[in-house]
Order: C-alpha cells, then sequence, then structure tokens
C-alpha cells in the first residue's frame, strides 16, 4: 500500500462520511410539502332520487290530473264547474273551455272553500294557459269533437293509462317522474326504500367466497313510527348453488343485521302508512 | 427501535434505515458500504497514479529521446519506477549482458532484447491493472448482493404482515424502505465501480500501446546499433 493508495482509502472514507452524514442530517430530504393546486371540494355520494325530480311541465301537468282522477271523481266537476262560467266571462270562447279547464284547479280544494274570491285566481289563470286548455279541451271532450273516432280512442288510451297508473309499482315510478304533484304510493314507497338502502349501505358487507356475488336474499322489513326496526323477515333467497350454499344463512344475517345496524330511519312521519312495512328489500353484492 | 428512529423511517436518513434492517440486511449493507469504499478508493488511487504516470513518461521520453548518451541516461534512470523507464531498464540490461562477451550473436541478441522489453511491458501492465478486478467484481457482484438484501428485507416485511392482519401501508412501506435501500447501496457501489474499469481498462490499453510503441522504436535503435 503506497501513498496513492493511502490517500484514495482517505478520500473514499472521507466523501462515504460526508455524503451518509448529509443524507443523516436529511440536507437531500424533499423540502416542504407543496400546497394542492385547487382547494379541496368536499364531495357527498347520493345515490337515492329525491322526493320531487323534474319541474312540471305544463302539458302533462294539464292532461295528467284528469288522467290520475278516478272516475268517481269525475262526477264532482260538472258541480264545481257551473260557478265559474260567470265570471269568467271575460275570454270570448267560454263555456266549452271552462269546463274543460276546471279540472286542472280541480286538485286544489281551494276553489271550492271560498267561493266568493274563486273567481279572481281563475281570471289569472285563463290567459296564462290557453295551450292547456286546447289540450284539456281534446281530452276531456272528444265526443263533440268533428274526429269523434280519434277522440274515443284517445280517452280510451286515457282511461286505460287511469287504470294502470295506481296499480304499478316501480315501473310507473320512473315514467311518472315528470308529475311531482300526482306522486303515487308505490313511487314514494321506492323512494323510501332508496333511502333505506342508502343508510344500509354503509353497514352492508356481502360474504365472499366461491359464487357468493351469485346470492341475493329479500327481505320486507316492518317499521315502527320512530323510525326504528319492527321486525324482519326473509322472504326469498335465490342464486344459490352447490358451491355457495354454505353463504346463505351468513348471507341472510348479514343482510339481517345491515338493516338492524343501519336503524332507526328517518322517514317522512306523515307517510307512515307506505314506510310501515318497507319491501322486498334485495340485498345483493352491491346493493342495487 | 425508539419512536424517534419509526418516525424518521418515512425519510431518506441512512442511520435510521439501516437501524432499523433486519440483522442479514444490515450485514449486506455493510458489506456493500465496505465495498464501495474499497472501490473508491481504488478509483481515486488509480486515478491519481494514471495521471502521474502519464505526465512523467511524457517528460522521460522527451529526455529519453533527447538524450545523446543513453549509457549516461541509463545510469540516470537506474532506479526510476517509471514503466517506460523499466521497460527500457530491462532493455538495457538485456543489452549489456549480451554485447558484453566477445563473439556477439546478433540475431540472438536482437530477439532476447524484444522478449525483455515484452516481458517488462507486460509486468508493468500487470502491476497496474492489478486492483482493477476488484472494480469489475463489485461492479457485477454488488446489485445482486443489495437485491439479496432487499429480497430477504421484503421477505421480512411480508411476515410483519402477516403477523398483523394488517396491509395498510403504514406496515408494509418502512420494511420495503429499509429493504430497497440495500439495493440502493448495491447500485451506488456498481456504478461508479462499472463506469471506473471501463475508464481504466481504456486507460490501460493506451498505456500498453504507448509502451509498446517505445519498446519497438528502443529495439530499433538497439538493433541498428548491433549492426556497426
Amino acid at each position: 500500500m503506497d501513498r496513492a493508495d493511502r490517500t484514495g482509502l482517505g478520500i473514499a472514507i472521507l466523501g462515504h462520511a460526508l455524503l451518509f452524514g448529509a443524507l443523516s442530517v436529511s440536507l437531500l430530504r424533499p423540502t416542504a410539502k407543496l400546497p394542492p393546486l385547487n382547494p379541496p371540494i368536499e364531495v357527498e355520494l347520493i345515490d337515492a332520487k329525491s322526493l320531487v325530480t323534474a319541474a312540471p311541465d305544463a302539458v302533462r301537468e294539464a292532461s295528467a290530473p284528469p288522467a290520475a282522477q278516478t272516475p268517481a271523481a269525475a262526477a264532482p266537476e260538472p258541480v264545481a264547474a257551473p260557478p265559474p262560467p260567470t265570471p269568467v266571462a271575460a275570454p270570448p270562447p267560454p263555456k266549452l273551455v271552462a269546463v274543460a279547464k276546471a279540472p286542472p284547479k280541480k286538485v286544489e280544494p281551494r276553489p271550492l272553500a271560498k267561493t266568493a274570491d274563486a273567481p279572481k285566481p281563475k281570471k289569472v289563470e285563463t290567459p296564462a294557459t290557453p295551450l292547456a286548455k286546447a289540450d284539456a279541451k281534446a281530452q276531456a271532450k272528444p265526443r263533440p269533437s268533428r274526429l269523434g273516432g280519434l277522440g274515443a280512442q284517445l280517452s280510451q288510451a286515457a282511461s286505460s293509462e287511469n287504470a294502470r297508473a295506481p296499480g304499478t309499482g316501480r315501473g310507473t315510478a320512473a315514467q311518472g317522474s315528470g308529475t311531482p304533484a300526482t306522486k303515487t304510493a308505490a313511487q314514494l314507497e321506492a323512494s323510501f326504500i332508496q333511502a333505506l338502502f342508502v343508510k344500509i349501505k354503509r353497514y352492508w358487507r356481502a360474504p365472499t367466497g366461491v359464487d357468493a356475488e351469485l346470492l341475493r336474499t329479500q327481505l320486507v322489513v316492518t317499521l315502527k313510527p320512530d323510525g326504528s326496526v319492527g321486525s324482519i323477515t326473509v322472504v326469498s333467497q335465490s342464486g344459490d348453488n352447490e358451491n355457495n350454499s354454505n353463504l346463505k344463512a351468513l348471507h341472510a344475517e348479514r343482510a339481517v343485521n345491515a338493516v338492524r345496524r343501519a336503524a332507526p330511519f328517518d322517514l317522512p312521519s306523515e307517510h307512515y302508512a307506505i314506510w310501515q312495512s318497507l319491501g322486498p328489500l334485495t340485498f345483493d353484492k352491491r346493493l342495487n | 427501535m425508539t419512536p424517534v428512529i419509526a418516525t424518521q423511517a418515512a425519510s431518506l436518513s441512512p442511520l435510521a434505515l439501516f437501524l432499523q434492517a433486519d440483522i442479514v440486511v444490515k450485514i449486506v449493507m455493510l458489506g456493500l458500504l465496505g465495498a464501495s469504499i474499497w472501490t473508491w478508493s481504488i478509483i481515486v488511487s488509480h486515478w491519481a497514479r494514471m495521471r502521474t504516470t502519464a505526465r512523467d513518461t511524457d517528460a522521460f521520453e522527451r529526455d529519453f529521446w533527447k538524450a545523446e548518451n543513453t549509457d549516461a541516461f541509463y545510469k540516470q534512470h537506474k532506479d526510476n519506477a517509471l514503466p517506460t523507464a523499466r521497460v527500457f531498464q530491462a532493455a538495457m540490461f538485456e543489452w549489456r549482458r549480451s554485447t558484453g562477451r566477445t563473439n556477439i550473436d546478433r540475431d540472438g541478441t536482437r530477439a532476447r532484447l524484444a522478449t525483455a522489453m515484452g516481458t517488462a511491458v507486460a509486468a508493468e501492465l500487470d502491476r497496474l491493472g492489478d486492483r482493477l478486478n476488484i472494480l469489475a467484481t463489485v461492479g457485477s457482484v454488488a446489485p445482486f448482493v443489495g437485491l439479496f438484501g432487499t429480497v430477504w428485507g421484503i421477505m421480512r416485511s411480508f411476515t410483519a404482515i402477516a403477523d398483523q392482519q394488517n396491509t395498510s401501508l403504514a406496515v408494509v412501506a418502512p420494511g420495503i424502505a429499509e429493504a430497497l435501500f440495500a439495493t440502493a447501496i448495491g447500485l451506488f457501489a456498481a456504478i461508479p465501480a462499472v463506469i471506473a474499469y471501463n475508464r481504466f481498462g481504456h486507460g490501460l490499453n493506451r498505456l500498453e500501446a504507448r509502451l509498446t510503441r517505445f519498446a519497438d522504436t528502443f529495439h530499433a535503435t538497439l538493433s541498428r546499433e548491433l549492426e556497426l
């Protein structure tokens, strides 16, 4: 080992000591964190549909109320209609229109309650909705029109729709999204179920295993007026095969537990009649 | 370990990373650190030696070709340790022994001179390139050694994951960082070693060419002398 070797060794040790010392006192550590480019935005994930989904559109509102009205309800119409004709005298083509126009207003009981004031709101509205009037006239008074056959068909279609609307459940809920005023019990129930699922989702953990994702458990939940759970019954289970049959019980148990843990639910108390028994709630891997 | 070191694990502090590491990884790290120091000491000393050699050889050859009296020059540079001087000394030694006798075998003398100078060149190159193989070894092996340390460290951190039933980054990250530190040191040792090995190999080739050139020229000069 000659002089060059010794100096080389000395320099190497010194250099390493310096480098590792610098690293140890973190001279090379990245400096303060950069601030985020944009201020963070709070994001909330909501997958329940709100009770009112869209603004009412004029045509539907004019035509829908008569459709929603049952034939029995149609009877009072003429009774309510006769008073208006006299004050409505202002527009020239009066009486036929007035009869046709009455149904939309029928939805609110107000004009009946204060008969003296009734003319005024009507007067305000009559010039505003000529389109709706014409539309309503075509539907409500089909027989006297010259296109008798077509009118009859139209009224038939309207009445068949009429018959279907209250009976069907979630299918019509989507269809009727444009008319919040005429929300049916089925629609309300669907939205309550949605609200329930939003809360349950936090507590739902599907079991894992072979073919576990195929399992479906349907529950019917009865609720007490304060929103707590009364009883939970497993209505049915599907999607089981020989691979996942051992998970069936666990799946149902977890579904029940998820509902219990998610309780109490905060639902509008005036609709308790609708949500006192909700279901069937279908639990699958992803929960809707 | 103390909590202080645990919190420092997120930083680049080599000391914290080292202290946290497994015993096997520690040994690997120490070995690689030693290899790195060794490599750099060889690099520095070799580089310094080659630089002085090149400078002194320039001066020596200039003086040599200017010198009128080769015998006097030989006397002057008898103990010179320069590679060129060693080749010159070997040639002069052989020349004196071959021409000291009464009847001179000219062809035999030429052959012996060439052999003597060739041997001197080879010996000088051997001496100079003696420790370059260490650079080559470190350059090729250090990454693998570092990788071994990393694999070992990662195995250990996976065991930690299994023990804690917890796959959060907070559990995994320190172990992996400390394990990767072994590879970092391996590369840190290997990269300069490979670069230096290639550079110095090239430098030695050039020196060999230079020594051979000198030997050939000197051999030509001595052969001319023999014919007189």
